[in-house]
């Protein structure tokens, strides 16, 4: 008799659970997916060990459908420079990446700029030595400029040889008919935001005077300010991601977790999804 | 969300004054402490939680007690220049074995049960709170010390081992640390 007692209450308590259940609304909360452009790439940048964080995203960009032509990564990936086992685990959390897309990787502050660290960096995302750790890639019928904001000696601008490689891409692009749109991604942006407000790069207005001049750049964006923020500038949209996983820098908006996503049909829409798939900035450019 | 929350809670609080009289349950017990998240995300994102545990041993036999025990865990994080809100509502049975002697001031225990959980998140930029329900296992031990023949303390660690909701990869388990206080009846 004591049993069915004990049973008849425990009955009770789970009956209301569901009635605390039904409280709450009960209702599934499957991520979305915002994909609606004909193709799409994903950029995201500081993690700074924030690898659950980033693992999370990482799942993320990788369940877009249909998936994303290209990730990159806008740098800071690590702490502690020239550490190869955050590397490692860079590369484990961006399977679901890789498995999909190519990811391209913008040298950060904190992947260093010392012999030991570009040693590893090289080895780390192939590129061979000799080769600069800036470069192009033609993904349908829009350029990625990636630069280097952390080149030893010239550290915070685009200078000597990168900038003169810089004006040749730009140039040859503005005449290219397979070429309709530019995206620039560098480590540094050329403003910087946040608790950092008023900083620059050392040539932060000739690089933007260099921009001004050409119609077909659609954005720059940049990482190192842990956070997301917009701005135009006399036509060019200078956007900054750095919400991958690194402490956020809160007081200033912008503060979460995020990777963006470019999408193309028509119009080229830009959003930056959070780390529970919501939509925190929805923008075409 | 703060009537609902109360709401909730009057509710519990109804559900465990059943539990006791209907259950003649032996030992009330109210504590409180911090959620210490075990996954990498729900660590990085929410830091830790906080919140309180009522628990009631509904059950006896020798040194071994059943228990049930619901509460709320909850963390508040800024994000996006406003709070991100979770709130964790568990209801979990357990069983637990008092190690030693009840006669002395001291005495340990051990336990395992399992668990349903509710979690709800929220912050300003969700188009509508989130909610995802799971199961999951717990084990406990801890320290009893009795203070009076009624009244006894205790601090007590509990593993809460949380299957994802198939609905999204943020893992919630973890560890409840707890100081809490009992009253025999």
């Amino acid at each position: 008799m004591n049993l069915l007692k004990y049973l008849r209450h425990l009955s009770f308590l789970l009956f209301y659970f569901a009635i605390m259940a039904g409280i709450f609304g009960c209702q599934n909360s499957s991520a979305p997916y915002y994909n609606d452009g004909d193709w799409s790439f994903v950029a995201f940048g500081d993690l700074r060990q924030g690898f659950g964080i980033y693992k999370k995203l990482a799942i993320s960009m990788g369940s877009e459908k249909p998936a994303p032509l290209l990730a990159v990564c806008l740098g800071d990936i690590m702490l502690e420079p020239g550490n190869e086992a955050e590397w490692l685990k860079f590369w484990k959390y961006s399977d679901p990446i890789t498995e999909k897309m190519p990811l391209l990787i913008v040298r950060g502050n904190h992947e260093g700029n010392d012999a030991a660290s570009e040693w590893l960096y090289r080895v780390q995302t192939g590129i061979p030595e000799g080769q600069p750790f800036y470069f192009s890639k033609q993904v349908k019928d829009q350029l990625m400029i990636i630069l280097d904001t952390e080149i030893p000696g010239e550290e915070n601008s685009i200078s000597n040889m990168q900038l003169d490689w810089l004006k040749a891409q730009l140039d040859s692009a503005s005449i290219s008919d397979d070429i309709s749109g530019i995206f620039i991604f560098m480590h540094r942006p050329l403003y910087r935001q946040g608790i950092h407000k008023g900083e620059t790069l050392d040539n932060a207005r000739e690089m933007h005077e260099l921009f001004k001049q050409n119609k077909k750049i659609r954005a720059v964006v940049a990482g190192h300010d842990h956070m997301y923020h917009y701005m135009k500038k006399d036509g060019i949209n200078y956007i900054i991601s750095g919400g991958a996983g690194a402490p956020l820098i809160h007081g200033y908006g912008g503060d979460y977790y995020h990777y963006l996503l470019f999408t193309f049909n028509d119009k080229i829409n830009m959003k930056a999804i959070g780390v529970f798939n919501e939509i925190n900035e929805n923008r075409n450019l | 969300m703060r009537l609902m929350r109360i709401e909730i809670y009057k509710k519990v609080f109804f559900l465990f004054l059943l539990l006791v009289f209907k259950t003649n349950a032996s030992t009330v017990w109210i504590s409180s402490g911090i959620y210490d998240f075990t996954d990498d995300v729900s660590k990085e994102f929410y830091k830790y939680g906080w919140g309180f545990r009522v628990s009631c041993d509904f059950w006896q036999i020798s040194a071994l007690r059943l228990s049930a025990t619901t509460g709320g865990t909850f963390s508040n994080v800024p994000y996006h220049g406003d709070d991100h809100e979770m709130f964790i509502v568990p209801l979990l049975f357990s069983w637990k074995y008092l190690l030693g002697s009840e006669q002395s001031k001291f005495y340990p225990f051990i336990g395992s049960g399992i668990g349903v959980y509710a979690k709800m998140d929220h912050n300003e930029y969700f188009p509508k709170k989130r909610y995802s329900f799971t199961y999951g296992y717990h084990f406990t031990t801890g320290l009893n010390y009795k203070i009076s023949n009624r009244l006894t303390s205790k601090f007590e660690t509990r593993y809460n081992i949380l299957i994802s909701p198939g609905t999204e990869e943020i893992n919630s388990s973890g560890f409840d640390i707890l100081l809490g206080i009992g009253f025999s009846f």
